[in-house]
């Protein structure tokens, strides 16, 4: 049972590793960095684990884990003012496929626009660029998809009035 | 025109949103992480109890110290009634049985 719990948290890891690491580094304001929230979003995946039933999609369920572990471990983190030790079997290596320094300032003007945005309208925009249907962001969100295709719509124009300069 | 200038903007905000877990990669040696992960666990319990002991110690400082004569003496009223009545019952089933 345990054994094949283990290899269901690896399976779920492997497959969700990158869009897990895309929310942390937009969620990782300095001090912070992303590998501190990806660690603390894999220790609660495995502490929740078990209480998944298969009632949403595992990908919603992942989700849903990361945008609550990310938002608020700034205010835990800040509040111990403490960093948490790294677990060394994670390992962050970089590869042969290296951002330009045009494409690592077209992200840092990325970064810095959702940054602006409002708790909900962040996270909301972090799943609908990641191409989650209305569908699943309402069920992660809690809103309704009508609400997300209204919101959808504020968040586009407020994004894109301020990235337009920085991307020129 | 603005429109599709709109539509430019937004094709190349999701192509920055999907390069950007480019040039890093991450790595697992999962049975070490499986591992570091159940010790953390434990240290988690028992910061958890830890703290929950924390705040009731406090709260039960803060509640014995505004508990005042009158309510202990109605307490204890009380619980001696209980006790009388108790009492009752179980002479009650004795003298049945």
């Amino acid at each position: 049972m345990e054994h094949s719990q283990d290899q269901k948290f690896t399976q779920i890891l492997e497959d969700n590793k990158d869009r897990i690491f895309r929310i942390c580094r937009i969620y990782a304001v300095a001090p912070i960095e992303p590998q501190d929230l990806f660690q603390e979003v894999v220790f609660q995946i495995w502490k929740s684990l078990s209480t998944f039933k298969g009632a949403s999609n595992i990908s919603t369920w992942i989700y849903k884990i990361a945008l609550n572990v990310c938002s608020r471990s700034k205010l835990k983190l800040n509040k111990s003012n403490s960093k948490e030790v790294r677990f060394e079997s994670i390992q962050y290596l970089a590869t042969d496929n290296i951002p330009d320094d045009n494409q690592k300032e077209k992200y840092r003007a990325l970064h810095d626009c959702i940054s602006t945005l409002k708790k909900e309208d962040k996270a909301i925009v972090v799943l609908y660029l990641d191409e989650l249907p209305y569908k699943e962001i309402a069920v992660i969100t809690g809103l309704t998809e009508n609400h997300i295709a209204v919101k959808m719509k504020r968040i586009k124009k407020t994004l894109l009035n301020c990235i337009t300069p920085k991307l020129k | 025109m603005i429109r599709q200038e709109q539509k430019e903007s937004w094709h190349e905000i999701k192509e920055i949103w999907g390069n950007s877990s480019q040039g890093e990669s991450i790595n697992f040696q999962f049975s070490k992480l499986i591992d570091e992960l159940k010790s953390k666990m434990s240290r988690w319990e028992k910061n958890a109890v830890e703290s929950d002991m924390v705040k009731l110690r406090s709260s039960w400082e803060q509640y014995k110290g505004n508990v005042s004569t009158w309510e202990k003496e109605s307490i204890s009223k009380d619980l001696s009634k209980i006790l009388k009545l108790i009492k009752k019952l179980v002479k009650k089933l004795r003298r049945k049985n």
